[in-house]
Protein backbone atom coordinates (compact mmCIF):
# COMPACT_ATOMS: atom_id res chain seq x y z
CA UNK A 1 0.00 0.00 0.00
CA UNK A 2 3.61 2.27 0.87
CA UNK A 3 4.03 2.03 -2.93
CA UNK A 4 0.68 2.77 -4.06
CA UNK A 5 0.95 6.22 -1.95
CA UNK A 6 4.29 6.55 -3.56
CA UNK A 7 2.40 6.19 -7.34
CA UNK A 8 -0.18 7.87 -6.37
CA UNK A 9 2.13 10.90 -4.53
CA UNK A 10 4.31 11.28 -7.97
CA UNK A 11 1.53 11.79 -10.12
CA UNK A 12 -0.12 14.32 -7.96
CA UNK A 13 3.45 16.00 -8.35
CA UNK A 14 3.70 15.57 -12.33
CA UNK A 15 0.13 17.11 -12.26
CA UNK A 16 1.22 19.87 -10.40
CA UNK A 17 4.73 20.39 -12.53
CA UNK A 18 2.47 19.92 -15.46
CA UNK A 19 0.07 22.72 -13.62
CA UNK A 20 2.42 24.83 -13.33
CA UNK A 21 3.99 25.20 -16.72
CA UNK A 22 0.80 25.48 -18.08
CA UNK A 23 -0.80 28.03 -15.47
CA UNK A 24 -2.16 31.13 -17.83
CA UNK A 25 -2.34 29.83 -20.77
CA UNK A 26 -5.56 27.72 -20.96
CA UNK A 27 -6.88 30.72 -22.76
CA UNK A 28 -4.41 30.52 -25.39
CA UNK A 29 -2.53 27.34 -25.33
CA UNK A 30 0.73 28.38 -25.51
CA UNK A 31 2.56 24.65 -24.84
CA UNK A 32 4.93 23.47 -27.30
CA UNK A 33 6.21 20.04 -26.61
CA UNK A 34 9.22 17.81 -27.71
CA UNK A 35 9.45 14.17 -27.27
CA UNK A 36 12.50 13.44 -29.44
CA UNK A 37 14.93 16.30 -28.67
CA UNK A 38 18.46 15.62 -28.74
CA UNK A 39 21.66 16.25 -26.99
CA UNK A 40 24.97 15.78 -27.80
CA UNK A 41 27.73 15.75 -25.52
CA UNK A 42 31.43 15.39 -26.18
CA UNK A 43 34.59 15.55 -23.94
CA UNK A 44 37.50 14.53 -26.52
CA UNK A 45 40.94 14.67 -25.87
CA UNK A 46 43.20 14.72 -29.03
CA UNK A 47 44.75 11.29 -30.28
CA UNK A 48 42.64 9.51 -28.30
CA UNK A 49 39.38 7.53 -28.76
CA UNK A 50 36.08 9.87 -28.93
CA UNK A 51 34.25 10.12 -25.92
CA UNK A 52 30.74 11.45 -27.23
CA UNK A 53 27.66 10.00 -27.09
CA UNK A 54 23.87 11.32 -28.30
CA UNK A 55 20.48 11.37 -26.54
CA UNK A 56 17.31 11.26 -29.32
CA UNK A 57 14.94 11.13 -26.40
CA UNK A 58 15.46 14.13 -24.56
CA UNK A 59 11.89 15.65 -23.29
CA UNK A 60 11.60 19.59 -23.54
CA UNK A 61 8.56 21.58 -22.20
CA UNK A 62 8.12 25.25 -22.92
CA UNK A 63 5.17 27.66 -22.12
CA UNK A 64 5.18 30.57 -24.23
CA UNK A 65 3.08 32.71 -22.10
CA UNK A 66 5.90 32.99 -19.24
CA UNK A 67 8.86 31.69 -21.16
CA UNK A 68 9.05 28.86 -18.68
CA UNK A 69 10.95 26.01 -19.99
CA UNK A 70 11.61 22.44 -18.49
CA UNK A 71 13.81 19.62 -19.97
CA UNK A 72 14.95 16.42 -19.40
CA UNK A 73 17.42 13.10 -20.67
CA UNK A 74 17.49 9.87 -19.40
CA UNK A 75 20.77 8.93 -18.51
CA UNK A 76 20.39 5.52 -20.04
CA UNK A 77 19.20 7.09 -22.91
CA UNK A 78 22.99 8.84 -24.18
CA UNK A 79 24.66 5.91 -26.85
CA UNK A 80 28.06 5.79 -27.50
CA UNK A 81 29.57 4.21 -30.60
CA UNK A 82 31.98 2.20 -27.97
CA UNK A 83 29.24 -0.57 -25.68
CA UNK A 84 32.07 -0.32 -22.73
CA UNK A 85 32.52 3.49 -22.46
CA UNK A 86 28.53 3.12 -22.39
CA UNK A 87 28.79 0.86 -19.60
CA UNK A 88 31.50 2.99 -17.85
CA UNK A 89 29.63 5.86 -18.09
CA UNK A 90 26.79 4.66 -16.71
CA UNK A 91 27.93 2.28 -13.82
CA UNK A 92 31.37 4.17 -12.91
CA UNK A 93 30.65 7.71 -13.92
CA UNK A 94 27.39 9.13 -13.64
CA UNK A 95 25.56 6.13 -11.57
CA UNK A 96 22.42 6.08 -13.69
CA UNK A 97 21.03 3.48 -11.49
CA UNK A 98 21.28 6.28 -8.41
CA UNK A 99 20.47 8.97 -10.99
CA UNK A 100 18.63 8.69 -13.76
CA UNK A 101 17.99 11.43 -15.47
CA UNK A 102 19.23 14.80 -16.22
CA UNK A 103 17.14 17.76 -15.28
CA UNK A 104 16.88 21.65 -16.49
CA UNK A 105 14.28 23.92 -15.41
CA UNK A 106 14.72 27.63 -16.36
CA UNK A 107 13.86 30.45 -19.04
CA UNK A 108 14.44 31.76 -22.24
CA UNK A 109 15.23 35.41 -21.13
CA UNK A 110 13.20 38.74 -23.01
CA UNK A 111 11.45 35.92 -25.63
CA UNK A 112 8.45 37.12 -27.24
CA UNK A 113 6.66 34.26 -29.16
CA UNK A 114 4.81 36.65 -31.46
CA UNK A 115 7.89 37.86 -32.79
CA UNK A 116 9.54 34.92 -33.24
CA UNK A 117 10.05 33.90 -36.86
CA UNK A 118 11.93 32.36 -39.74
CA UNK A 119 14.75 34.06 -38.77
CA UNK A 120 17.12 32.00 -36.36
CA UNK A 121 17.88 34.82 -33.29
CA UNK A 122 20.19 34.66 -30.11
CA UNK A 123 17.99 34.56 -27.02
CA UNK A 124 19.49 34.20 -23.11
CA UNK A 125 18.43 31.13 -21.26
CA UNK A 126 18.95 30.66 -17.57
CA UNK A 127 18.26 27.97 -15.10
CA UNK A 128 18.77 25.19 -13.02
CA UNK A 129 20.90 21.81 -14.34
CA UNK A 130 20.82 18.97 -11.76
CA UNK A 131 22.89 15.95 -13.02
CA UNK A 132 23.67 13.15 -10.89
CA UNK A 133 21.99 14.36 -7.77
CA UNK A 134 24.03 17.80 -8.26
CA UNK A 135 22.10 20.97 -9.26
CA UNK A 136 24.14 23.80 -10.41
CA UNK A 137 22.97 27.40 -12.31
CA UNK A 138 23.61 27.70 -16.44
CA UNK A 139 23.42 30.23 -18.36
CA UNK A 140 23.90 29.96 -22.55
CA UNK A 141 23.01 31.41 -25.43
CA UNK A 142 21.05 29.54 -27.82
CA UNK A 143 19.41 30.38 -31.51
CA UNK A 144 15.28 29.79 -31.75
CA UNK A 145 13.25 30.17 -35.21
CA UNK A 146 9.86 29.79 -35.21
CA UNK A 147 8.76 27.86 -38.10
CA UNK A 148 4.44 27.45 -38.10
CA UNK A 149 3.67 25.54 -35.29
CA UNK A 150 7.38 24.64 -34.43
CA UNK A 151 9.96 26.29 -32.12
CA UNK A 152 13.29 25.17 -32.91
CA UNK A 153 16.06 25.43 -30.46
CA UNK A 154 19.32 25.16 -30.92
CA UNK A 155 22.50 25.98 -28.95
CA UNK A 156 25.25 24.66 -26.95
CA UNK A 157 27.06 24.84 -23.45
CA UNK A 158 29.76 23.38 -21.36
CA UNK A 159 29.71 21.66 -18.18
CA UNK A 160 32.59 20.78 -15.70
CA UNK A 161 31.98 16.93 -14.48
CA UNK A 162 33.74 17.94 -11.45
CA UNK A 163 31.48 20.16 -10.64
CA UNK A 164 28.58 17.47 -10.08
CA UNK A 165 30.18 15.63 -8.30
CA UNK A 166 31.24 12.99 -11.50
CA UNK A 167 34.91 11.65 -10.71
CA UNK A 168 36.88 10.64 -13.51
CA UNK A 169 39.49 8.01 -12.34
CA UNK A 170 43.12 8.83 -12.78
CA UNK A 171 43.48 6.29 -15.31
CA UNK A 172 41.83 7.65 -17.84
CA UNK A 173 41.99 11.37 -16.55
CA UNK A 174 44.25 12.22 -20.00
CA UNK A 175 41.99 10.59 -22.32
CA UNK A 176 38.40 12.37 -21.26
CA UNK A 177 38.36 16.26 -21.28
CA UNK A 178 38.07 18.48 -18.32
CA UNK A 179 35.21 20.53 -19.83
CA UNK A 180 32.42 19.00 -21.50
CA UNK A 181 31.21 20.82 -24.53
CA UNK A 182 26.68 19.75 -24.81
CA UNK A 183 24.66 20.49 -27.58
CA UNK A 184 21.14 20.49 -27.96
CA UNK A 185 18.53 20.48 -30.80
CA UNK A 186 15.15 20.72 -30.19
CA UNK A 187 12.43 21.13 -32.31
CA UNK A 188 9.38 21.69 -30.00
CA UNK A 189 5.74 21.24 -31.50
CA UNK A 190 2.82 23.69 -29.91
CA UNK A 191 -0.28 21.84 -28.83
CA UNK A 192 -2.42 24.57 -31.03
CA UNK A 193 -3.32 24.92 -34.39
CA UNK A 194 -1.84 28.34 -35.60
CA UNK B 1 64.33 -25.73 -38.71
CA UNK B 2 61.20 -27.00 -39.27
CA UNK B 3 59.80 -27.35 -35.61
CA UNK B 4 61.17 -23.80 -35.45
CA UNK B 5 58.81 -22.60 -37.84
CA UNK B 6 55.91 -24.18 -36.27
CA UNK B 7 56.27 -22.87 -33.30
CA UNK B 8 56.60 -19.32 -35.22
CA UNK B 9 54.29 -19.94 -36.67
CA UNK B 10 51.87 -20.80 -33.29
CA UNK B 11 53.16 -18.02 -31.74
CA UNK B 12 51.85 -15.85 -34.33
CA UNK B 13 48.64 -17.25 -34.34
CA UNK B 14 48.30 -17.07 -30.08
CA UNK B 15 49.30 -13.29 -30.73
CA UNK B 16 46.19 -12.76 -33.45
CA UNK B 17 44.06 -14.50 -31.51
CA UNK B 18 45.37 -12.31 -28.36
CA UNK B 19 44.70 -9.38 -30.37
CA UNK B 20 41.41 -10.55 -30.85
CA UNK B 21 40.16 -11.14 -27.70
CA UNK B 22 41.89 -7.66 -26.26
CA UNK B 23 39.82 -5.83 -29.15
CA UNK B 24 36.89 -7.78 -28.24
CA UNK B 25 36.86 -6.52 -24.22
CA UNK B 26 38.02 -3.05 -25.44
CA UNK B 27 35.82 -2.03 -28.11
CA UNK B 28 32.90 -4.98 -27.59
CA UNK B 29 29.57 -5.14 -30.06
CA UNK B 30 26.67 -3.23 -29.12
CA UNK B 31 24.02 -5.28 -27.61
CA UNK B 32 21.47 -6.36 -29.91
CA UNK B 33 18.38 -6.26 -28.30
CA UNK B 34 16.01 -7.95 -30.55
CA UNK B 35 18.35 -11.10 -30.77
CA UNK B 36 18.25 -11.39 -26.30
CA UNK B 37 15.54 -13.05 -24.16
CA UNK B 38 13.53 -10.54 -22.69
CA UNK B 39 13.94 -9.87 -18.91
CA UNK B 40 10.50 -8.76 -18.09
CA UNK B 41 7.09 -9.68 -19.69
CA UNK B 42 4.42 -7.43 -18.52
CA UNK B 43 1.67 -5.17 -20.00
CA UNK B 44 1.94 -1.37 -20.76
CA UNK B 45 -0.23 -0.60 -17.86
CA UNK B 46 1.98 -2.56 -15.32
CA UNK B 47 5.04 -1.17 -16.71
CA UNK B 48 4.14 2.16 -16.61
CA UNK B 49 3.03 1.63 -13.17
CA UNK B 50 6.18 0.02 -11.89
CA UNK B 51 8.09 2.36 -13.28
CA UNK B 52 6.40 5.78 -11.75
CA UNK B 53 7.78 3.99 -8.48
CA UNK B 54 11.41 4.92 -8.24
CA UNK B 55 11.85 2.02 -5.93
CA UNK B 56 10.90 -0.53 -8.28
CA UNK B 57 11.66 1.19 -11.65
CA UNK B 58 15.61 0.55 -10.68
CA UNK B 59 14.92 -3.10 -11.29
CA UNK B 60 14.18 -2.48 -14.51
CA UNK B 61 16.91 0.03 -15.85
CA UNK B 62 18.89 -0.98 -19.13
CA UNK B 63 17.02 -4.02 -19.05
CA UNK B 64 14.96 -5.98 -22.17
CA UNK B 65 11.20 -5.61 -21.32
CA UNK B 66 8.69 -7.65 -23.14
CA UNK B 67 5.44 -5.11 -23.20
CA UNK B 68 2.26 -5.36 -24.91
CA UNK B 69 -0.68 -2.87 -24.87
CA UNK B 70 -2.77 -0.57 -27.52
CA UNK B 71 -1.15 1.94 -29.73
CA UNK B 72 -2.24 5.45 -28.85
CA UNK B 73 0.23 7.35 -30.77
CA UNK B 74 2.62 7.10 -34.17
CA UNK B 75 5.34 9.96 -34.76
CA UNK B 76 7.67 8.35 -37.33
CA UNK B 77 9.23 5.19 -35.88
CA UNK B 78 8.17 6.52 -32.42
CA UNK B 79 4.93 4.25 -31.22
CA UNK B 80 3.18 5.05 -27.58
CA UNK B 81 1.69 2.33 -25.78
CA UNK B 82 -1.37 2.76 -23.47
CA UNK B 83 -0.40 6.29 -23.55
CA UNK B 84 2.24 6.01 -21.17
CA UNK B 85 4.85 4.00 -23.13
CA UNK B 86 7.12 5.80 -25.33
CA UNK B 87 8.52 3.07 -27.88
CA UNK B 88 11.51 3.89 -30.15
CA UNK B 89 11.45 0.96 -32.84
CA UNK B 90 14.94 0.59 -34.54
CA UNK B 91 13.66 0.33 -37.63
CA UNK B 92 11.25 2.75 -39.63
CA UNK B 93 7.88 1.08 -40.03
CA UNK B 94 7.60 -1.57 -42.55
CA UNK B 95 4.71 -3.34 -41.34
CA UNK B 96 1.26 -1.22 -41.12
CA UNK B 97 -0.94 -0.89 -38.05
CA UNK B 98 -2.65 1.81 -36.60
CA UNK B 99 -3.64 3.56 -33.46
CA UNK B 100 -5.62 1.20 -31.41
CA UNK B 101 -4.38 -1.90 -33.01
CA UNK B 102 -2.86 -4.11 -30.03
CA UNK B 103 0.77 -4.72 -30.35
CA UNK B 104 3.60 -6.66 -28.43
CA UNK B 105 7.51 -5.37 -28.95
CA UNK B 106 10.71 -6.22 -27.26
CA UNK B 107 13.18 -2.93 -26.27
CA UNK B 108 15.01 -1.77 -23.62
CA UNK B 109 14.18 0.44 -20.67
CA UNK B 110 16.21 3.35 -20.32
CA UNK B 111 13.81 5.01 -17.70
CA UNK B 112 10.75 6.90 -16.67
CA UNK B 113 10.33 10.44 -17.87
CA UNK B 114 8.67 11.99 -14.83
CA UNK B 115 8.52 15.54 -16.98
CA UNK B 116 6.18 13.77 -19.50
CA UNK B 117 4.76 11.07 -17.49
CA UNK B 118 6.19 8.31 -19.67
CA UNK B 119 8.74 5.31 -19.78
CA UNK B 120 10.46 5.26 -22.83
CA UNK B 121 12.15 2.49 -24.48
CA UNK B 122 14.40 2.73 -26.72
CA UNK B 123 15.97 -0.50 -29.21
CA UNK B 124 12.46 -1.51 -29.31
CA UNK B 125 11.54 -4.30 -32.34
CA UNK B 126 7.98 -5.37 -32.79
CA UNK B 127 6.94 -9.12 -32.16
CA UNK B 128 3.50 -9.07 -32.89
CA UNK B 129 0.12 -6.93 -34.23
CA UNK B 130 -2.91 -8.53 -33.65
Amino acid sequence: MDSLGNIVRKICLNGLLLGLLSIGSSHAQQRYIDRNGVVVFEASEKLFEPVKAKNESVSVIFDATDNKMASLALMRGFHFQNGLMQEHFNENYVESDLYPKALFKGEILDFDIDGADRTSQPYTIKGVLEIHGVSKEIESTVQIQKIGNILAIQGSFTVIPGEFNIKIPKIVENKIAKTVLVKLDFKLTGDHEE
Amino acid sequence: MKSRKILLLAMGLALMILMVIVYQTMFPEPRNISELPADFNLSAEKLALEMADSDKAVQYGDKVIHTYGKISAIEGNVITLGGAIVVHLLDPLGKVFQKGDSIAIKGRCIGYDDLLGEVKLDQASIIQIK
